[in-house]
């Protein structure tokens, strides 16, 4: 008898906890001081960008084991975060509250539950995807307290994480993610108990200030390019993506690639004409992509002992009264409602491996 | 009497163990099996790339670029694409019987010689040589699968 009573008690205990709320972030903040000393969601490139994350824990029920805060961040690829980012935290009640704690990099052995056989990066970007992000060149990383700990029946604390993240070479603007959970529940969904919590900041995050064009991953591009990161003896694939956006290019019977190369020496070397050469191809009939690669130094006739430093290109192609139809930077800043200094401005693409 | 059996079944296995270490020596071959010598000679063409795992094949014109291991030991290259050398010269394997490496050293090129890791694997009765190499940023891999022309 006096067991099931114990059995009635603990399941109680449990129903209780599956109502209750455990972790919570309250606030962001992503801002950066400024020359002028104001603070915000910006920064110049190559420098090191601090967030931070304030929220709650509160539990109702002692952990069968110990476990690790997770804290997981969604960011630009080209920050390379697992290599370029620290993240720390201070608070939970079981740690002393003034400690700052510190995390490291969740191993890819390790698999969030509701998602086994997953790293806990698929997992995030299995449910979260690229959160408000249009181009598909983020990464979601994720850390865990590097010291394990309890949590008993009736804890309550407050925490703040704090992420540095160097913010490499590239100027761009991105919507953040942040998550937080912890180790032993993972990313389940109970009732109405958060186990876990995540932010998606409202406002975009720039970072400015570095050569070449800034990349928008909030917005769909005519222009697509695979790898991100590559030099002259790599293989480009360079695509115009005729359905992002109103234009007459799509219209013409072929669209062509034309470019011009840069070298670090000072020369360029431009490909205007209009050949197998440099005619992109449609590789199916469903979509309105056309694409082309290249290998950059063979592309454009790079003699011996020089090195491109960039790329600007645009597509071309002729509508039948044989007028010329460009779609290049300016026409994209001008569907995107910005204003050119120019009305031919090509697309740069510079020559770089960045922070990797 | 349990432990008395496993004790057993462990002495047997033990005792198994050490006859089949004794009954093997090196010098006895009864198949005699001598592994070939791999020839590695030959016009070899791009027919497979891979770039950062995926298959870009189809995307460029692969097919002509050609690679010229000549039985003197000079090597060309033809048409040349993205490749761990860019100047002809003299090439090399490690094995012949279970080649590895393949080194390559440019004529007019100071400085050690380029050493690549090679794949010599038999598909549906023809060898392909398969080569891995990151000619750009290093955080670009590429897959090169050639076969010999005939």
């Amino acid at each position: 008898m006096k067991r099931i009573y114990k059995y009635l008690a603990l399941s109680s205990v449990s129903v209780f906890a599956m109502l209750a709320a455990c972790l919570y972030i309250n606030n962001y903040d992503i801002n950066q001081p400024q020359d002028d000393g104001t603070m915000q969601p910006r920064i110049k490139v190559g420098q090191t960008a601090t967030f931070t994350l304030n929220g709650n824990f509160a539990s109702i029920q002692d952990s069968e084991t110990d476990t690790r805060f997770v804290v997981a961040v969604l960011a630009p690829r080209a920050w390379d975060m697992a290599n370029k980012t620290t993240v720390s935290f201070h608070g939970g009640s079981m740690y002393d509250p003034l400690e700052e704690q510190s995390m490291s990099i969740i191993p890819s052995t390790a698999s969030p539950s509701q998602f086994p056989g997953y790293t806990w990066p698929e997992a995030l970007m299995q449910k979260y995807g690229i959160g408000n992000n249009k181009y598909n060149d983020m990464e979601w990383v994720a850390w865990w307290a590097d010291t394990p700990c309890p949590y008993t029946n009736g804890s309550k604390s407050t925490y703040t994480v704090t992420i540095k993240s160097n913010v490499g070479d590239d100027n761009l603007i991105a919507y953040l993610g942040f998550f937080v959970g912890h180790s032993a529940r993972g990313m389940q969904d109970d009732l109405s108990t958060n186990h876990y919590d995540q932010s998606f900041p409202a406002e975009t995050f720039t970072v400015y200030g570095g050569p070449g064009e800034t990349i928008d991953y909030t917005k769909t591009r005519f222009n697509m390019i695979e790898p991100m990161r590559s030099l002259q003896d790599d293989l480009i694939t360079f695509t115009f993506a005729g359905e992002t956006n109103v234009n007459d290019l799509i219209n013409c019977n072929e669209i062509y690639f034309e470019a011009t190369a840069y070298t670090v020496e000072g020369h360029s070397y431009p490909v205007t004409e209009r050949s197998d050469k440099t005619l992109m191809k449609r590789p199916d009939t469903f979509t309105h992509d056309y694409s082309i690669m290249i290998w950059p130094a063979g592309f454009f006739s790079i003699p011996e002992g020089e090195t491109i430093d960039y790329i600007e290109y645009s597509f071309k192609g002729y509508d039948q009264d044989g007028s010329e139809v460009v779609v290049d930077k300016a026409y994209d800043m001008k569907v995107n409602g910005d204003t050119p200094a120019s009305d031919r401005i090509p697309f740069t693409y510079n020559m770089v491996c960045g922070v990797n | 009497m349990k432990y008395k059996l496993k004790a057993c079944v462990l002495a047997g296995l033990v005792g198994l163990m050490a006859a089949s270490c004794d009954s093997y020596k090196d010098s006895d071959n009864p198949d005699k099996i001598v592994e070939a010598d791999k020839d590695l000679s030959g016009v070899w063409q791009l027919t497979e790339v891979k770039r950062n795992g995926i298959d870009i094949s189809e995307h460029y014109d692969f097919g002509r670029f050609k690679l010229h291991l000549d039985k003197n030991g000079r090597y060309m290259l033809e048409n040349r694409l993205p490749f761990p050398v860019t100047e002809d010269g003299a090439w090399q394997i490690d094995d012949p019987a279970h080649p590895f490496m393949i080194t390559f050293t440019e004529d007019d090129v100071t400085g050690d010689p380029t050493k690549v890791e090679i794949s010599f694997p038999n598909v549906h009765g023809e060898r392909q040589l398969g080569i891995k190499h990151s000619p750009g940023c290093g955080s670009n891999t590429y897959q090169y699968v050639f076969v010999k022309t005939n």
